[in-house]
This record gives C-alpha cells, sequence and structure tokens, in this order.
C-alpha cells in the first residue's frame, strides 16, 4: 500500500478562519460548510498550512492511500 | 451566450458589497454570492477603520449609526518592549462588522444589487479563456451564474482567481497569522487603541488592543505565518504577562477569530478576460499596519469605473479591464510597495531598536511612516544611523547609497 504524507485536519480546534486555503500551494484546502476538506490527492504534504494555522489544527500525517479500484 | 447577470460579485465583504454598492449605482445589474451563513459573520478582522472611511460609507448610503459604526477613538499608543509608548492622534472607528456588512448589503440592494448569502461558489464557468459565470452550492442544491464580468472579491482564499488561472497564491512569507479574542471586563483605557511591539511579543507583527466599548476590546495579534508557535501561542502569553494592567485575569472572552493577513507579495496583474480581483484576494492590504478593509472598498470603487466602461464599450477583454491594475498601481500600489520596503526594514529590529524608536520618534514620524513617505523615513534612518550604526544594514532599502558613503 502506497504511503504519502498530507495535512490532516483537527475539527474540534479549528476556527474556521480560511488561513490554510490561502496559502495552500496547490490549492488542496477548502472551507466548506463541513468545515475544513483536504484534497489527499493533491496535498503535497509541504507543512504551510500546518505553520501558518493560528491555532494548531492541522498536523502533517502519514496516511496509507486505499487502492484505486479498477473500473 | 447565456447573460443572467452583468456582474457576479464572489464574496460579500466590506470589497465586494462596496463594488457592489458602486456598480449597481452606475445601473449594472449586479449579483453578490458568499459562501456565509450570515452576512458579515463570522468576523476575521481586527475592526480599526479610520474616520475618513466610515465617513464616506455614510455618504454612500449608510446609516450615520453607532450600531455599525461601533466605538469612536481619538488615537493610537504605540509600544516598545520596554514599555516606552509614542502616542499618535488620529480619529477612528473600531467597527462592528456584523453589523457594518449587513447595512453595505442593504446599501446594496437599495441600490439595486442582489445579495445572496449561503452560496459557496466552488468554481468558475469558462468559455475558452473567458470568465462567463460561476458554479455555487446552495443547501445542497448546485446553482450556475452567468455574467459577463465577474468580481473575485472571496478574501484571503482566494480561490476565484486561481480557479479561473490567476496567480493570486498568498506566499507563506508574505502572510501574516493573526489571532484573536472579544473581551469584555477589561480595564482599558477605550479612548485609544493599543499596539504592543516586540521580537517576543509578536514576531514581525505586534499585539493589539481595539476598544469597542468602556470595557470590551477586541485583543489580538498578527505574526509571521512560518514560526513553529502558533499566534494564540504568542496571544496567550501577552496576555498572562499582563493579565493584571489590563484586567485579564477576570475578563470574559465572548468571541474568537482567527485569520490570514496578507502582508505582501502584491499583484501587478489583477485581471483577466471577464474577471478582476478586488481585496484581500488581491493581496491589497497594508504591508505595516495589516488593515485591509479601506483598501479593499479603493479598488473596489476603481474596479466599478472600470466595470461601468466596459459595459459602456461592451468589451470585458483583458485590455479593457487592464485599466482597473495601472490605476491601482498609480493611486496606491507604489505606496504599498514603500511600505513593504519598511516591513523588512521592521523585522529586522531588534528590542533594543524598537525602544530606541520609541524614544526618537514623533506622532508624526510614524504616520509618515505608515504612509510609506520614502523621503521621510530616509531622513529618520539616516539621523538614527549616526547613533547606531547597526540600522544602516536594516534598512538598506532606503539608504543604502547613503548609508555605504556615511560609513566609508
Amino acid at each position: 500500500m502506497p504511503e504519502k504524507t498530507v495535512a490532516v485536519w483537527i475539527g474540534e480546534r479549528c476556527i474556521q478562519c480560511g488561513l490554510c486555503v490561502g496559502v495552500c500551494p496547490v490549492a488542496a484546502i477548502r472551507l466548506t460548510e463541513r468545515g475544513i476538506e483536504i484534497d489527499v490527492e493533491k496535498c503535497t504534504g509541504c507543512g504551510i498550512c500546518v505553520k501558518g494555522c493560528p491555532v494548531g489544527a492541522l498536523q502533517l500525517k502519514k496516511i496509507v492511500l486505499e487502492a484505486k479500484r479498477d473500473a | 451566450m447565456r447573460k443572467d447577470w452583468d456582474v457576479i460579485v464572489v464574496g460579500g465583504g466590506p470589497g465586494g458589497l462596496f463594488f457592489a454598492m458602486k456598480a449597481a449605482e452606475k445601473g449594472l445589474k449586479v449579483l453578490v454570492l458568499d459562501k456565509k451563513q450570515e452576512i458579515g459573520s463570522p468576523v476575521r478582522c481586527a475592526e480599526g477603520l479610520g474616520i475618513d472611511t466610515v465617513n464616506m460609507l455614510v455618504e454612500n448610503g449608510l446609516p450615520d449609526s453607532e450600531k455599525w459604526k461601533g466605538w469612536l477613538v481619538h488615537g493610537a499608543y504605540l509600544y516598545a518592549p520596554n514599555g516606552d509608548n509614542v502616542y499618535v492622534p488620529g480619529d477612528g472607528y473600531v467597527v462592528e462588522r456584523t453589523m457594518m456588512e449587513k447595512e453595505m448589503a442593504k446599501a446594496a440592494t437599495r441600490k439595486g444589487a442582489t445579495v445572496l448569502a449561503r452560496h459557496d461558489v466552488y468554481d468558475v464557468i469558462k468559455e475558452g479563456n473567458k470568465v462567463v459565470g460561476v458554479r455555487a452550492r446552495f443547501l445542497g442544491e448546485e446553482r450556475e451564474f452567468y455574467a459577463p464580468l465577474v468580481i473575485a472579491a472571496d478574501g484571503f482564499e482566494s480561490l476565484i482567481a486561481r480557479k479561473a488561472g490567476l496567480q493570486t497564491l498568498q506566499a507563506a512569507y508574505h502572510t501574516d497569522s493573526g489571532f484573536e479574542y472579544v473581551m469584555t471586563g477589561l480595564n482599558i483605557d477605550a479612548d485609544a487603541i493599543h499596539l504592543f511591539f516586540g521580537t517576543d511579543v509578536a514576531p514581525r507583527g505586534y499585539v493589539w488592543i481595539f476598544p469597542k466599548d468602556k470595557d470590551t476590546a477586541n485583543v489580538g495579534i498578527g505574526i509571521d505565518a512560518r514560526l513553529d508557535r502558533t499566534a494564540k501561542y504568542y496571544l496567550d502569553k501577552w496576555i498572562e504577562a499582563h493579565k493584571e494592567e489590563y484586567g485579564f485575569e477576570d475578563a470574559s472572552i465572548i468571541e474568537v477569530r482567527g485569520g490570514g493577513i496578507p502582508v505582501g507579495g502584491f499583484l501587478k496583474k489583477m485581471t483577466m478576460d471577464g474577471l478582476m480581483v478586488i481585496g484581500d484576494a488581491a493581496h491589497q492590504v497594508h504591508p505595516l499596519h495589516g488593515g485591509g478593509m479601506a483598501l479593499a472598498m479603493e479598488a473596489a470603487g476603481l474596479a466599478a469605473e472600470v466595470a461601468a466602461k466596459a459595459f459602456e464599450r461592451n468589451d470585458f477583454s483583458d485590455r479593457t479591464l487592464d485599466e482597473y491594475n495601472k490605476r491601482w498601481w498609480e493611486i496606491r500600489g507604489h505606496e504599498l510597495e514603500n511600505a513593504l520596503k519598511m516591513r523588512y526594514a521592521f523585522e529586522r529590529l531588534s528590542d533594543d531598536d524598537f525602544n530606541y524608536f520609541a524614544e526618537i520618534l514623533s506622532d508624526e514620524d510614524i504616520l509618515a511612516i505608515s504612509r510609506g513617505d520614502v523621503d521621510r523615513i530616509k531622513a529618520i534612518a539616516l539621523k538614527a544611523l549616526k547613533e547606531r550604526p547597526s540600522l544602516a544594514l536594516k534598512f538598506r532599502e532606503f539608504i543604502g547609497d547613503a548609508a555605504k558613503r556615511l560609513l566609508g
């Protein structure tokens, strides 16, 4: 299974300010009515959003990508 | 091509709503889409606004009411790390943004515009290279809106311009991380705003107390977004150290806010076929103090004039809209570039330097610095340089050649 380091959202700390959205170099983050959504396919794990977050609501984590099913 | 509206504005903040007010006055059919549940909320701002801008809004149809104008202050205290301060007189309001933006939405509607909350625009619609509309979600329902002109006023996130193909990414180096409590039960001098500087207090930025009434204030911080510690960490640390002085011990927190502040990285190009970008989305923020509302509204006014011309000519090409870029750079762009150079100098100051400047700077010096008055900054720096030669390097953008001569 392929592994990848990505930004992970910690909802309980989030104040929904949108800073992470604006600094994401690959526009992988969106602030929706459900909170922060991170596109793990796009995320490069650069960590800019993690450092910028005023309240520490993002962390870098290694995740296991699900194998893509053949159509 | 379908044409439902003349102009679609994405984002109902001060920039987007002021554009709607001005464009509707010129007879354009304007639609403002905002993803928020409630126009004006949540606030991501310290809410300081100069008296001229407040009066300008009243002249443009907002009620002359403290409900949105908020709390009048008469000046600003700037504090060095050792506690010494400089007072800079000048009237301004700590506005109630939740009310201000609602009043702006009402004024825009009276002038003929339409504002729709909870419309989350997630994509632009393009024909070739030209932006012709947007796709939005409203309570689970997919909606499409068409117009020959779209205004990206979606704030710091600035996803709309990027979706359309304009590079508006906010570089981390030019981003400040902001965090703020609205606190009440405080013991403060509510006639002025208070700004606290220091390398430990707020690296690259400052802590602020902006009074909202005699014992209520926005207590916040902006710092370099690249730091390992969070803005919250620095603010909490400062509040703990000053808990007796300002009554933080017994205060209540009635709101928690945060946000990204663009403090540089100005865009030469804020237009493309069928699209203009305004406000935070175009990084139109003062790089020294981080204020953006007045600039966003100024840009919105310009963009509305250019939009009206585009309709007269029925030409929404980048070439026609380019007038907005040109005029912005004439009116504000270069001034902001100078203020950005000042930010670079500011970032290099030690606590000793801050203490020294608190001693030597007059209120007029500080106003000149925030205006980006290069001649005055040069004069201040050259004078300071004689007593503190280490400042030569720190002010290198202003006194490069002169300093070299002086230092042999």
